[in-house]
């Protein structure tokens, strides 16, 4: 496995400008590197403010870096392009546009016909279990059908890497659960890279290969742990396993050095 | 609402017609009937006429044929002046909402038209363009147009980031993202714009002929003033209303045809027609 997504010496400072001639400038990311291979399943965590976001934004070419570089197979991206997909954590959907338009709009925008776009907006709106949702709008799904729409939306436009913005954040305790386990057997059989945010410890432990700790002020890399639980994860009670505990309580006082305490505890 | 999908007079004779809403409705305008005819049979037609006499008067200058001709100067007038309104305001609310510096550039002006009555600028409009038909478009133009430009101007400005975004990372061009996220977010209040722009317009086409040359409807209520035919002027007020509220109902209804995705929850809940926002279905 080589390494699909190379991570170079990222680093991004926003400036802010005040009321008068002051400047006030943050630096939200410095010298972060890493490498995530072909296939993998990366998980981000980290507190409010350590700069995961806009290291997934600049990885997406959404805002540009100030210093280093992102590789794609070797290749330096720059501007949003249909190699990488997004998928936000406000869903971001198009609330004029049923089911099959939100995630027909990237076949759209790549110049398809849509006789050619009908049958692959169908396919992925049926492996994310949205079958007889085609013709509702937005805002007439649950969170949860929502974001199922936000990530077949993506997967239509067939991406290289797929990037996860805390996107099941807005769902409540239980359907964020389902929705872990959904993600896990789409991933098992597309066979995607991904790169996915969150806040919460538990949910990066459940789903990654290897989880990323972020720390903040400035965001830099702290740690990156590799998760030796078996695959597939959904046939047993991984949560409830030692080893799942241990890397918990270890990502927790990882966190915890940060001083700023600002992350969903364990069990959240 | 019921009554659209039965379409029958016999609806009249059921009771879950007669809703409590429906009752207080028809209280209302019964009342306001009543009055009005008592008070006109207490001041006499010289000074009020009462509905049984509008009526009446209504009658007569539909038969004559002079509300027709009357009507059809107003809407010519109208018509013109309206359709330049939204051909113009129309791009300049979209050029401001989309680049500041065209904002920039307009705001002062916009801002300041926004505020004067137009009314006081009749004097210089029929200096500079007379008291003919041209006057009166130009009239009419000033009433709307800056409802327009606005309710554009805002509706492009405040589409929200969270709506562009995934559609650039989608790799869209500006041009794309202008086609598919910008103009369809921006419709509803463009179309508000232009339903708020037809009352002025339909005001400033009635004032124009108040003020400017006597003709058209607005010309019908002078004319008949004069002679206190009070129930020829009420006449003409029925259709004035009846044109205004019809074309804004009109409208309405064009806009729920046309964006069934605007969710309508507002704080009145069961106000009419709002009762769309279907309930979400369970998850999985």
């Amino acid at each position: 496995m080589g390494s699909k997504i190379l991570v170079r010496n990222i680093s991004k400072t926003f400036v802010r400008k005040g009321d008068g001639d002051e400047e006030s400038a943050v630096e939200a990311l410095k010298d972060v590197s890493f490498e995530v291979a072909d296939q993998e399943f990366v998980c981000i965590v980290g507190p409010s403010g350590c700069g995961k976001t806009t290291l997934l934004r600049i990885i997406d070419g959404l805002i540009p870096a100030d210093a280093g570089e992102i590789l794609i197979d070797g290749q330096a991206v720059g501007a949003p392009a249909q190699d990488r997909g997004m998928v936000f954590q406000t869903f971001g959907l198009l609330p004029w546009r049923t089911v099959a338009g939100n995630v027909a709009i990237g076949l759209e925008i790549a110049g398809m016909e849509s006789v050619k776009q009908k049958p692959i907006v169908q396919r992925w709106i049926d492996v994310v279990g949205l079958a007889g949702f085609e013709r509702y709008y937005p805002h007439e799904l649950s969170g949860g059908m929502q974001q199922r729409v936000g990530l077949a939306r993506v997967l239509a436009i067939d991406p290289v890497v797929i990037l996860m913005d805390e996107p099941f954040g807005a769902l409540d305790a239980q359907t964020r659960e389902f929705m872990q386990e959904e993600l896990l057997r789409i991933w098992n059989q597309e066979k995607k890279t991904v790169i996915f945010i969150t806040h919460s410890i538990d949910e990066a432990i459940y789903l990654a290969d290897r989880v990323v700790v972020m720390s903040a002020r400035p965001g830099r890399i702290a740690e990156i742990l590799r998760v030796g639980i078996p695959r597939p994860r959904w046939d047993h009670d991984v949560r409830g396993t030692k080893e799942f505990a241990e890397l918990r309580a270890h990502i927790w006082k990882e966190l915890r050095k940060d001083g700023h305490g600002v992350v969903a505890p364990p069990g959240d | 609402m019921k009554a659209d999908k039965v379409g029958s007079a016999f609806i009249l004779f059921r009771s879950e017609y007669w809703s409590r809403d429906r009752l207080v409705r028809c209280a209302s305008y019964l009342f306001a009937l009543i009055a009005w005819e008592v008070t006109g049979y207490v001041v006499g037609p010289l000074f009020l006429a009462g509905p049984t006499q509008v009526v009446i008067a209504l009658r007569e200058v539909v038969l004559s044929g002079e509300l027709l001709l009357a009507l059809m100067v107003s809407l010519q007038a109208f018509a013109v002046g309206f359709a330049a309104a939204m051909a113009s305001a129309i791009p300049l609310g979209m050029l401001m909402g989309r680049f500041e510096s065209v904002e920039r550039f307009f705001e002062p002006y916009i801002a300041a038209f926004f505020v004067t009555p137009v009314s006081a600028l009749i004097p210089m409009i029929i200096i500079w363009f007379g008291i003919g038909i041209e006057a009166r478009v130009v009239v009419v133009f000033s009433f709307c147009f800056f409802d327009i430009v606005i309710n554009t101007f805002n509706g492009v400005r405040d589409v929200r980031y969270e709506l562009v975004e995934p559609v650039r990372s989608l790799g869209a061009t500006q041009r794309q993202i202008f086609m598919k996220v910008i103009l369809p977010a921006a419709a509803p209040f463009v179309m508000s714009g232009i339903r708020l722009g037809l009352g002025r317009a339909i005001r400033g086409m009635v004032i124009a002929e108040l003020l400017l040359a006597t003709t058209g409807l607005g010309g019908m209520i002078v004319t008949y003033s004069a002679v206190f035919r009070t129930d020829v002027i009420f006449a003409v007020l029925v259709v004035i209303v009846m044109l205004g509220v019809g074309s804004v109902r009109l409208i309405k209804a064009m806009e729920s045809r046309l964006f069934p995705w605007k969710e309508t929850s507002t704080i009145r809940g069961g106000f009419e027609g709002s009762a769309r926002t279907a309930p979400a279905p369970a998850e999985g």
